[in-house]
């Protein structure tokens, strides 16, 4: 599985957003983490890629094919997005919430094994006591959890997470980050996660993407991202990079 | 005690067998509503000036050559008519707000919040008062074809407004409040405009009721919902999808920006096609559906017939009601609609799923 990105850039009436991103990523198994101030354009890029925005020029491939040479359903299948919030009143149960996302359902049969597969992830992310519980009566980290179930249920090649931990505590932050990555590697697929913690990024992902004002500043593993004199200057902080008893690297910033 | 245990057991096991057993349960409750529905509609040709044993009416519907000319012109000419409308009626108001309270993400979208049923009066107004003929050669069909094309242009400038850059589903909402009022507006100068007669007219007509019902509009009624219904349940999976958000929709692979547009279409010719034949039946096509949320929650392969059914068992049972307040006299039904059903939606609204409104 090749995704090629390939000077994408695009624009709002009033501001533009992306300038000529260009990412390349031919490794099966590789997890991606965007970061970046806010409104940096991470949350449009992924929304580009997922073809759920139009870029203004450029385009995005996967193994050679375009989103106009394949449809949005098709793309969808295959270029996974999971959009940051997720707030639904609908009277759904987290079960059928889940299943949704597994399969297009036509007429009431729905096939046994989509219905196991919801039931594995359930279990998988501990959160099966809540199955048939209403979306709407969730709190918001277990409504993040529902949406990342829907994401994980589903079998693409390139998951596009969009700050998927920020309604979680700290236990469920990690158990997370631990699923996306080893369910990115069993699978040999490319995921792409936009994270404000930096450290969680540098423990879970295998390659770090710095943007800022719409462009990439910097692109390589966690050590070559934060020793750059550019982080500091696109957060506006001071940076510390230390490494922790347990040999994890960690950062650490002030004003 | 054994069976108490097992359905413990059934409760507690794991989440496959409870969606299972959940959607079984689902089943049943529609099942039992077509019961109910059954039982309503055949009260409902029974009850009368003259009463007819249950047993007599079933026969003149099954067997009409072995009944007497007087009742099966009761049974065939007056009653049946009107019961089936009332249903076919209710089952078209009950859909087009399930999928209006859908596709708008909004629990209070109907055809009434969008100006729907407010454009098809003030189109029976202009033929009632000024004898305005929308459509050459309507004949006797004048008001119900004017109500209709009225109706249907303002489905339409609202599919416009859908087609503009930038406007949400709470804009839509808004321009429908609008339009609801602007419409209020006119049919009030007509009103004015009206002379006596041509007042009781008007006032009549938007009081909603059965006694238009014939033959040839139940055809018209079945027409639609056989247009409709089917191509509802073929997006089942998109509709259900869409109530998550767009996002969630258009990341799951859903068009929402076309699916909203057709949905709005069809949507219409239900809704316009109801009222013009009836006359302006509040409520109905905002309480069923929230009834059958109640009962089956948001998943339309059950939320959709349970709309139908619930609002058809309100428009049969309601029928039943306006004949039965004061016998030899029947009420309009919208009046009896709308009456029951406002302290009915204020008491779901302060009961259950307070969520599920906001």
């Amino acid at each position: 599985m090749k995704l090629e990105i390939k000077s994408l850039s695009f624009n709002y009436p009033s501001k533009k957003v992306l300038h000529e991103i260009d990412i390349t990523s031919d490794r099966a198994g590789e997890v991606i983490a965007v970061i970046g101030p806010n409104a940096t354009g991470k949350s449009t890029l992924f929304r580009c890629i997922a073809g759920l925005l139009k870029p203004a020029s450029g385009r995005v491939m996967l193994d050679g094919k375009t989103l106009q040479s394949v449809g949005q359903t098709i793309w969808s299948q295959h270029v996974c997005f999971t959009p940051q919030f997720f707030s639904s009143n609908a009277a759904l149960t987290v079960f059928e919430t889940i299943l949704l996302a597994k399969k297009h359902m036509h007429g009431w049969k729905v096939k046994q094994d989509d219905i196991d597969a919801v039931s594995a992830i359930l279990a998988q992310l501990n959160i099966d006591h809540l199955a048939q519980t209403y979306i709407s009566d969730l709190s918001g980290g277990q409504q993040q959890m529902t949406s990342l179930a829907q994401a994980f249920v589903r079998e693409p090649e390139v998951f596009l997470l969009d700050e998927p931990t920020s309604a979680l505590d700290l236990k469920h932050q990690l158990q997370i980050m631990q699923t996306i990555r080893s369910v990115t590697h069993k699978r040999n697929i490319t995921t792409f996660v936009a994270l404000h913690d930096l450290n969680l990024a540098a423990r879970y992902a295998d390659r770090l993407i710095l943007m800022r004002e719409g462009r990439i500043i910097e692109d390589g593993n966690a050590m070559e991202v934060f020793n750059s004199p550019q982080l500091a200057e696109t957060y506006g902080v001071n940076v510390e990079i230390y490494e922790t008893k347990s040999g994890v690297k960690a950062i650490s910033a002030s004003l | 005690m054994n069976m108490q245990f097992a359905s413990d057991d059934l409760l507690k096991g794991d989440t496959s067998t409870q969606f299972i057993f959940r959607s079984f349960k689902r089943k049943i409750f529609i099942l039992l509503s077509i019961f109910l529905l059954i039982v309503s509609f055949i009260i409902d040709v029974s009850w009368g000036p003259s009463f007819m044993p249950i047993g007599e009416v079933l026969s003149a519907i099954f067997n009409p050559s072995e009944a007497s000319i007087q009742t099966n012109v009761i049974i065939w000419d007056l009653r049946l008519p009107i019961a089936i409308i009332a249903i076919l009626v209710g089952a078209m108001l009950g859909c087009a707000g399930a999928e209006m309270q859908t596709i708008l993400n909004n629990p209070l979208a109907d055809p009434f919040t969008l100006g729907i049923y407010s454009a098809a009066g003030f189109g029976a107004a202009l033929a009632i008062v000024f004898q305005v003929n929308l459509i050459p050669f309507a004949g006797p069909f004048l008001v119900t074809v004017n109500a209709f094309v009225v109706a249907l242009s303002t489905s339409f400038v609202i599919y416009a407004f859908t087609r503009m850059r930038g406007v949400t589903t709470e804009t839509m909402v808004l321009v429908g409040i609008a339009l609801m009022f602007t419409f209020n507006a006119l049919l009030a100068l007509m009103q004015y405009a009206a002379s006596e007669v041509q007042l009781t007219q008007i006032v009549f007509w938007m009081m909603g009721s059965l006694s238009r019902a014939s033959w040839p509009k139940i055809a018209v009624c079945v027409a639609m919902l056989a247009i409709c219904v089917p191509y509802f349940m073929s997006r089942n999976w998109a509709l259900t999808a869409l109530r998550m958000g767009d996002d969630k929709a258009a990341s799951l692979g859903v068009n929402v920006k076309r699916l909203r547009i057709e949905m709005l279409i069809l949507i219409s010719l239900l809704a316009a096609t109801a009222v013009s034949f009836v006359g302006t039946i509040a409520f109905v096509g905002l309480v069923g559906p929230h009834i059958a949320r109640m009962i089956v929650g948001e998943d339309q392969r059950f939320f959709l017939p349970l709309s139908a059914i619930s609002s058809g068992l309100m428009m049969s049972l309601t029928s039943i009601l306006s004949k039965a307040i004061n016998p030899g006299v029947v009420y309009p039904i919208g009046m009896i609609t709308s009456l029951i059903g406002v302290p009915f939606f204020i008491s779901l609204i302060l009961s259950v799923r307070r969520k599920s409104w906001q």
